[in-house]
């Protein structure tokens, strides 16, 4: 029923370390733990998904042993692909976590290989038959290049022309671009920026501002991430019935990357089931500090998001 | 087991318009030797392999001359598949194509596969839309 679009995938190669050494003392630094797993937006919810039980497809380009790589490994996960080829390789994003500053781990992410006009126009023809398969589109992550600017406003418009919801989560001019199509689920992505539609969202005020601002594009719900810098970020959740704002006191910090995936798909699963938006939105909090401490970037496992449910912090505002 | 527990799950199809050049590039990158074609609500409507463009170019090579010792002259094949690249797919798809359903048991679809000598099945759910692909070494895959 969910279809969820990564344009620019990445392999996500993680290395936790006990410290980097400074080239004085050692010019090798050695990992303590690794992991390699199949990134971007659209795929950690598809993998986050499966973990709770729900099936979905996911789409998007891939290229070279990293296409392969991450087809592999998404198949050995039972995740349905539908992934136009095309030249080049897939990028592989690299994450350096030093331990006692898991909260700010090094992240280098690639470009992405160039999408050729042929890719281009096969996903086209495999996106319009998406369309009659799935009700539900979620559009993540950044365009590689190649992509037009447009790509997520087109297909977003396409997908509301057929009656089907739509979530965008993308940062920067990728969803200033496509937010004014208003998905049913907008979520900007803060990490790069703190600015959405070229106003500064550092406070909780301006946040709220910006918020109600992309409601007004008819979105049905925006959810705004900040206090970045926190172990695992708020979340501010608006809705034309009501604002809430998400955040937890306490946490154990391993991996931040996909955190803001697993409130998404905490969130979906639980809006397919026909819950109101507060209690989704605590659920999605809760698949969000459970993907944190956890040593991969999906949610490890129920109970564990459970666990965290009971440390949800919920404010009506 | 069920076919859906062994399936490979990727809805990796072209369409009848889909031309032989870009069948092929698809071909070179997903590591498939044959792909099904689906008409615009994903049912399936044929199949086409490597094999189908060799027999286009080099009519007759399998069935008279693979067990000889025989090369085909590589400029000649050039020529002959540049001749035919703009050519859609639907020219050379076999149609209609063995399919089996996504809850059939895994020795069904292995029986399938032996019978027919394919080296690709695809799979359909129940409401006959492509779902995955079960290639020979799927089967193999219960053995581990």
């Amino acid at each position: 029923v969910i279809v969820t679009i990564t344009p620019n995938p990445a392999l996500d190669q993680f290395y936790w370390v006990e410290r980097v050494n400074e080239p004085e003392t050692a010019l090798l630094t050695r990992a303590n733990q690794t992991l390699s797993s199949p990134g971007g937006k659209g795929i950690n919810v598809s993998v986050q998904l499966k973990a709770l039980g729900v099936d979905s497809t996911t789409m998007g380009f891939i290229a070279g042993h990293m296409g392969h790589a991450i087809e592999h490994s998404l198949h050995a996960a039972k995740i349905t692909t539908n992934f136009v080829w095309t030249d080049g390789e897939t990028r592989t994003n690299v994450i350096v976590i030093v331990k006692g500053k898991e909260i700010s781990p090094l992240e280098v992410n690639a470009d992405g290989p160039i999408v050729s006009q042929m890719a281009l126009r096969r996903f086209q023809k495999r996106f319009q038959t998406a369309l009659k398969r799935h009700a539900t589109l979620m559009f993540g992550g950044s365009l590689p290049p190649g992509v037009p600017d447009d790509f997520y406003l087109s297909m977003i418009k396409q997908a509301q022309d057929q009656g089907l919801k739509t979530l965008l989560y993308a940062s920067g001019q990728t969803f200033n671009q496509a937010c004014p199509q208003g998905a049913w689920i907008a979520k900007p992505d803060l990490r790069e920026r703190s600015e959405v539609l070229g106003k500064p969202v550092h406070t909780q005020e301006q946040v709220h501002a910006v918020g109600r601002q992309l409601l007004e594009t008819g979105s049905e719900i925006v959810i705004m991430a900040h206090g970045l810098s926190q172990p695992v970020a708020s979340q501010m959740v608006l809705t034309q019935e009501g604002v809430w704002d998400y955040h937890v006191a306490e946490v154990q910090p391993k991996n931040r990357v996909g955190a803001g995936d697993a409130f998404l798909s905490g969130m979906l699963f639980k809006l397919q089931r026909g819950e109101a938006v507060p209690s989704a939105a605590r659920y999605g909090m809760a698949a969000s500090i459970a993907c944190t401490e956890a040593y991969t970037t999906t949610i490890n496992n129920r109970a564990a998001i459970e666990r965290a449910l009971r440390r949800v912090k919920e404010d009506a505002l | 087991l069920k076919v859906k527990d062994l399936m490979m799950r990727d809805l990796a199809a072209i369409e009848e318009d889909t031309l032989v050049k870009e069948f092929v590039y698809i071909l070179t990158n997903c590591g498939l030797s044959s792909l099904p074609v689906v008409d615009e609500n994903d049912r399936i409507i044929g199949i086409v392999s490597e094999r189908d463009i060799i027999g286009a170019v080099l009519p007759g090579y399998h069935e008279t001359l693979r067990g000889t010792p025989f090369a085909p002259n590589p400029d000649e094949m050039a020529q002959k598949l540049q001749a035919i690249e703009r050519q859609p797919i639907k020219e050379l798809m076999t149609s209609p194509v063995t399919t089996v359903q996504e809850n059939e048991d895994d020795l069904y679809a292995a029986n399938i596969m032996f019978q027919n000598n394919l080296k690709l099945l695809p799979v359909v759910n129940n409401e006959g839309r492509l779902s995955g692909l079960i290639r020979r070494i799927d089967l193999l895959k219960i053995l581990r």
